[in-house]
């Protein structure tokens, strides 16, 4: 049923950039922040986002993996944060 | 005192009280359902024993042997006959056993799924999922395994599972037939420990058969004191009185068991017994009736002690009495500092700071204790109220042994002395919304009743004088002084963190006074300027102008007095016309404001230099000179307004909207002209030549037609009229400078009043087809609907009145609806909001260490320190950098501003804002009582 739906939510342009981040990269972040994975912000697995990107990248996103979205901002240009994928 | 000891709490864990820790705990068995004999003792094994704590004087405790005061109290117990369900565990229960098998007791999942699940949990604690997440999992288990039970056999023991269902509060049915309290303990009981963790229990805190009560407890009689009438009857408490009703129940289900009664009499004093336990936790429990007093009052038990508004949390944890406080009635004073509040001399003697005594400060203390706690004279002089020894004994001080005390004070005694000028208080008014509502100001002491603050900080606590009252709080501890002085002083809070401006600044009579004291550059004889300059406490008069020979001062140069030698600035003033070319410099209304090196070159001191909310000057000055600086000004320009606006006086009366004859005709010309013209609308309405408006209905067309008409006919009855209202008239002056009202509620008053409007429509309601008897049923024309063509002045006719009525009683039950709402969602974003906190790296976080934000407002910028919530205030940049002569590049500076994205949404704000306080500062306004 979800899958029947053809619209692709992350080229709408209200909603802002996802990526996934490499296990490099999480770790870079992580260790920027000083924090371990359970202190991020969440995102579940059955987000239209994330369901969305997974079609994109032809490849599942696990659990305990860090997405980055890049969010325009009325204070700052632009806004980066970081989700914590869980299951949904 | 202890001072340095602490102990941080790491964690706290709730659990479910065992029957055997429920009986361990008990001091003694209950088994009476008497209280006291005829002496008036407490019975033993009675519900007021003498084991659970006492609460008259002269008894002891027996488990203790404690007296009153000094025993917390003793926890009993009673024994049930047969075991009830807690009313509060009923939803747990159903869980377990629609989840469970109802033979072997495990839950209806295979190995692999409850693996499963527990794996799921252990990662999701890992990926810090908090308490309420895990609960909802939890339920999720409950829920597929309840759904697996129905459909299939119990995978373990091949058991076929019935069904069972909750009947309110009680009652559990299996298939239709009723599980006695005790089938369901048993089936809890065959419930295997590992099972639980996958539904969200921990067996070592509770097992789940304890839900189902075979014990109950019972609290001390500290807990439910009896009181003594004055008839020296006694008066139990609800508890008491709930708990004999359980214990003669117990008693009766006791007997009628052992002596082998018939089944359907057990089962009925069993359910009653039920119910008397139900309502013992819970007394508002849905589905039954509530347990009522012989007044037919419901009972006040547990649940109901603890819930809501009144109850402990709520009432008595969150929110206590405090001592060292005062409250009274606020009334205004213009000599005293923003930074000053004044306390009369009645309270001061009554709050009081505690000193510690040291070499340095014992004679002074000496002294103050001899004045005693009253001292007399016409100065106020602190005295002592207490005085605390070494071994922490409070000594009262009394006027008798005033001297002996004194004597008798010691190094590290602590002395309780009375307020006195320049101790640091904390002030507030509610109700409390933003961090400006409680502030810390200096005392000074002076006679009178009522506290007395600056002006200028009536917007942050949105005081008025009308009988407004404040608290006020003194600190008792050096850090809490030490912080109040560094975060909570007033002139801390002249910036506002909700809009970056000056929410602290000058209103009303101010904003006139400096209005006239700069409006045109007024000329002052050495005695106006003297009087003037006497009021700020200056000793030296700036230097005067001549003209043919006579000294003078002129307002700006007045002004200029006030500013730092440095400042520089230039903006509009609040008279500004919004001529649609600025003419700047050369502005025909004195209404472009430019300052340089601290004089007032040109330009009018109104709302938009030093009002509270707008206030430029004040912005810069707090922004660019600190707190302190700005506190100077502020103080200043009060003093300086106040000279000024006494020079000449300012009054209005009802004679300010006086306006000829001529302009009456003119406006009555106008308004009848309007008519005439919703009349021609209504006709081509019901012949149907009206044009239709895209996406309106033809009565909605004619509705706005008509709607613009008539307001353009009140704006060009406010035109007329305002044409004959001069800026020499007062209630002009107050209008244009900001100070107070605007120009529609003078040409309300002098004009007309214009259509008054239901839900944004013209009035409609109230008679079939009309609004009032007298009118033409279906009359769309004006009159019929609303429009009131008088104004204030001239006074409106019974019909007009009555639609004004209407109208103003909206704005009425707006802000009533409002009030609440807003203070339901306000309290619910504080609670969502309250443990987040700004930390070193700039994250925001809440308790738990989790990252709400990555950078405090995605900028990490502190609005309090923005310029009207930008980082940086880059006009003022570029007019640092580039110099005052690159004229038109810092043109193109403000082209491409009015340009950008962020403009054009504060432009939207700035309308907003001002709508709403029209709608606000409505005509039902300044009503007394609020």
């Amino acid at each position: 049923m979800e899958e029947s739906v053809p619209f692709n939510v992350l080229s709408h342009k209200m909603v802002p950039v996802h990526e996934l981040l490499s296990d490099e990269e999480t770790d870079k972040v992580l260790k920027k922040l000083k924090i371990t994975r359970d202190q991020l912000p969440k995102i579940k697995e059955n987000d239209a986002a994330i369901k969305m990107l997974e079609k994109a990248m032809n490849q599942a996103i696990p659990e305990k993996s860090v997405i980055r979205i890049i969010r325009d901002s009325e204070t700052s240009e632009e806004a980066v944060v970081y989700r914590l994928v869980i299951r949904g | 005192m202890m001072r340095g000891v602490s102990k941080r709490i790491g964690s706290i864990k709730f659990a479910c009280l065992s029957p055997d820790e429920i009986r361990r705990m008990s001091a003694t068995k209950i088994i009476t359902a008497d209280t006291y004999n005829d002496d008036g003792f407490p019975i033993d094994a009675g519900l007021m024993d003498t084991h659970l704590g006492v609460i008259e004087p002269g008894l002891m405790c027996k488990t203790c042997g404690h007296k009153v005061d000094e025993c917390p109290g003793h926890f009993g117990h009673i024994d049930l006959a047969m075991p009830v369900i807690h009313v509060g565990y009923v939803k747990e229960i159903k869980k377990l056993l629609q989840a469970t098998c109802k033979s072997c007791g495990k839950l209806v999942l295979t190995e692999e799924d409850v693996k499963e699940y527990r794996q799921r949990m252990d990662t999701m604690e890992e990926l810090g999922s908090d308490a309420i997440d895990m609960r909802e999992f939890s339920k999720e288990t409950a829920k597929a395994a309840a759904e697996k039970a129905m459909k299939e056999v119990c995978p373990h023991c091949g058991v076929e599972q019935k069904k069972i269902t909750l009947d309110k509060p009680t009652t559990f049915r299996e298939d239709g037939h009723k599980l006695t309290p005790k089938e369901v303990r048993e089936r809890l009981e065959r419930i295997p420990d590992v099972d639980l963790i996958p539904l969200g229990i921990d067996p070592g805190a509770c097992r789940p058969e304890w839900m189902v009560l075979t014990a109950l407890p019972v609290p001390p009689v500290t807990v439910r004191p009896s009181i003594t009438l004055e008839s020296g009857d006694r008066s139990e408490d609800d508890l008491t009185h709930k708990l004999v009703d359980v214990l003669r129940i117990n008693q009766r289900l006791r007997e009628n068991r052992d002596a082998g009664a018939p089944q359907l009499i057990v089962e009925d004093l069993w359910e009653l017994l039920q119910y008397h336990v139900t309502t013992y936790y819970d007394n508002q429990t849905s589905g039954i009736p509530p347990a009522r007093h012989r007044s037919g009052r419901p009972l006040k038990t547990l649940v109901q002690r603890l819930k809501g508004k009144e109850g402990r949390f709520r009432s008595n944890l969150s929110g206590k009495r405090v001592n060292f406080s005062a409250r009274t009635v606020v009334s205004p004073d213009p000599w005293l500092s923003i930074n000053q509040v004044g306390v009369p001399t009645f309270a001061a003697r009554e709050l009081t700071v505690p000193v510690n005594v040291t070499k340095d400060n014992i004679e002074v203390l000496r002294n103050m204790v001899k004045r005693g706690p009253a001292p007399v004279g016409l100065v106020y002089e602190p005295g002592v109220n207490y005085v605390i020894r070494q071994d922490s004994r409070r000594i009262r001080v009394t006027e008798r042994n005033a001297e002996t005390v004194a004597e008798g004070i010691e190094i590290n005694y602590i002395v309780e002395r009375h307020l006195m000028d320049g101790d640091i208080v904390l002030f507030n008014r509610q109700p409390s919304l933003h961090r400006m509502s409680m502030m810390a100001h200096m005392v000074k002491v002076m006679p009178g009743k009522t506290f007395r603050l600056n002006l200028c900080v009536c917007p942050p606590y949105n005081a008025d004088f009308d009988g407004d009252e404040m608290n006020l709080h003194v600190l008792q501890s050096e850090e809490a002084r030490a912080e109040a002085h560094i975060l909570m002083k007033v002139q801390e809070h002249i910036l506002s963190p909700r809009f970056g401006g000056p929410i602290i600044g000058a209103i009303h009579d101010h904003i006139t006074g400096v209005f006239q004291l700069t409006y045109h550059d007024p000329h002052f004889n050495k005695a106006q300027t003297l009087f003037i300059v006497s009021k700020m406490g200056k000793n030296q008069l700036p230097e005067p102008m001549t003209e043919k020979g006579n000294e003078f001062w002129t307002g700006k140069t007045l002004f200029s007095t006030i500013l730092p030698p440095d400042f520089d600035a230039q903006f509009k003033a609040h008279i500004c016309q919004k001529c649609n070319k600025c003419e700047k410099e050369n502005c025909q209304h004195d209404a472009y404001v430019k300052i340089r090196n601290g004089k007032l070159l040109m330009g009018t001191i109104d709302d938009n230099a030093i009002g509270s909310g707008d206030g430029k000057i004040l912005d810069k000055i707090a922004r660019d000179y600190g707190a302190d600086r700005a506190r100077e000004f502020l103080d200043d320009v009060t003093k300086l307004a106040i000279g000024s606006i006494m020079v000449r006086g300012f009054s209005t009366g009802i004679d300010d909207e006086d306006i000829p004859e001529e302009a009456k005709r003119q406006i009555e010309d106008k308004i009848n002209n309007t008519f005439s013209e919703v009349d021609h609308l209504v006709a081509s309405y019901r012949d149907g030549t009206l044009d239709q408006l895209p996406g309106r209905s033809l009565e909605e067309t004619l509705e706005v037609e008509a709607m613009k008409k008539l307001g353009d006919a009140r704006d060009e009855a406010g035109r007329i009229a305002g044409k004959h209202l001069g800026i020499e008239n007062a209630a002009v002056q107050m209008a244009k400078s900001g100070a107070r009202g605007s120009m529609l509620n003078l040409s309300q008053m002098a004009g007309c009043i214009g259509q008054q409007a239901v839900r944004g429509e013209r009035l409609s309601r109230g008679y079939w087809n009309r609004t009032l008897p007298h009118f033409q049923k279906g009359d769309l024309g004006a009159q019929a609907k609303g429009f009131v063509k008088n104004s204030y002045k001239s006074g409106l006719t019974p019909t007009e009145f009555f639609f004004h009525s209407m109208g103003g009683r909206e704005g009425l039950v707006d802000t009533a609806v409002r009030t609440s709402r807003s203070g339901y969602m306000q309290r619910r974003l504080i609670n969502a909001l309250e443990d987040l906190k700004l930390k070193q790296d700039g994250t925001v976080r809440n308790t738990a260490d989790s990252i709400i934000q990555f950078e405090y407002g995605e900028d990490g910028i502190d609005p309090t320190r923005s310029v009207q919530g930008d980082a940086i205030d880059l006009d003022d940049v570029l007019r640092h950098v580039l110099g005052e002569h690159n004229a038109d590049l810092l043109t193109r500076a403000d082209e491409r501003k009015i340009g950008g994205y962020a403009t054009v949404e504060k432009d939207l704000m700035e309308t907003i804002s001002e709508e709403e306080e029209e709608s606000e500062e409505s005509d039902f306004d300044s009503g007394g009582e609020e």
